[in-house]
């Protein structure tokens, strides 16, 4: 333990495992939104831009993956329809890290955020 | 109409945005039930992320020390995640997505705004730089 925890980490790890909880909190309970707690945590602790968002992903794909053997072991994960949409998430995935550093997201993420925030706040009325 | 839908959460997801939940939006509005839909999005977010740390790890963007303490926080939050999402009635947990995916929304919609007044090429007009919440 002593080995992960050099000077300028120390300071680190209560808001570590404390915003990692409330992140594995939320992956549990929701199936997402990890990520909505640790990129501002780590951007607050140092740790900015691109580099937050590459820790945070960092964090959550093992998380999901514990996440999703617990909702499997719970009879939840319906493995057919995970199998059905994996190639169309991985060709996707593909074309999205190629069009990121190709395409300005300034649209794209204002017109995606008016699209969630309908879903979002339909969801929240309708329930 | 599912290849599609897992098409476009898979590039949104390469991009950063969304928060990892539009395929489970698209699920939803697909008529799968709040859990299995949780449990596929959970699922899918494995081997999409895996290809993009890939690509982060070439790059020498991911902090692995500050990750692992995150990482093993996050445990003892996922099972009581999983619990609660077990216990709660099921309107409630939809309601709670709807919550987030709102919350999920208003942040890209204020970085996407600040992003289009602030290109980071440069080759916009400088503008006041707002400090809004970190993207």
């Amino acid at each position: 333990m002593k080995k992960i925890l050099q000077k300028n980490q120390k300071r680190r790890l209560f808001p570590a495992l404390l915003g990692g909880a409330a992140a594995g909190a939320l992956n549990g309970l929701l199936g997402a939104g990890g990520g909505m707690v640790l990129v501002p945590l780590l951007e607050t602790l140092g740790v900015r831009g691109k580099k937050s968002h590459a820790t945070s992903l960092a964090v959550v794909v093992p998380l999901s993956a514990a996440s999703a053997w617990l909702y499997h072991s719970r009879g939840w994960l319906d493995t057919g329809l995970v199998l059905a949409c994996l190639p169309g998430a991985l060709a996707g995935a593909a074309a999205g890290a190629w069009l990121l550093h190709r395409v300005r997201a300034g649209w794209l993420k204002t017109a995606l955020g008016v699209l969630m925030l309908w879903a979002g706040v339909r969801s929240l009325w309708a329930g | 109409m599912l290849l599609a839908a897992s098409a476009v959460s898979g590039v949104l997801a390469a991009m950063g945005l969304g928060g990892g939940s539009i395929l489970l939006l698209c699920l939803r509005a697909g008529g799968v039930e709040q859990l299995p839909a949780q449990g596929a999005n959970l699922a899918l977010v494995v081997p999409v992320g895996l290809l993009g740390l890939w690509f982060h790890r070439k790059r020498g963007l991911v902090e692995w020390r500050t990750a692992l303490l995150m990482a093993l926080g996050g445990l003892g939050g996922i099972w009581m995640g999983a619990w609660a999402a077990g216990w709660l009635p099921e309107h409630w947990l939809r309601r709670m997505f709807g919550a987030l995916v709102t919350v999920i929304g208003v942040r890209e919609l204020l970085g996407g705004i600040r992003q289009l007044k602030n290109p980071q090429d440069g080759s916009g007009k400088g503008g006041k730089e707002k400090e809004l919440s970190a993207e």
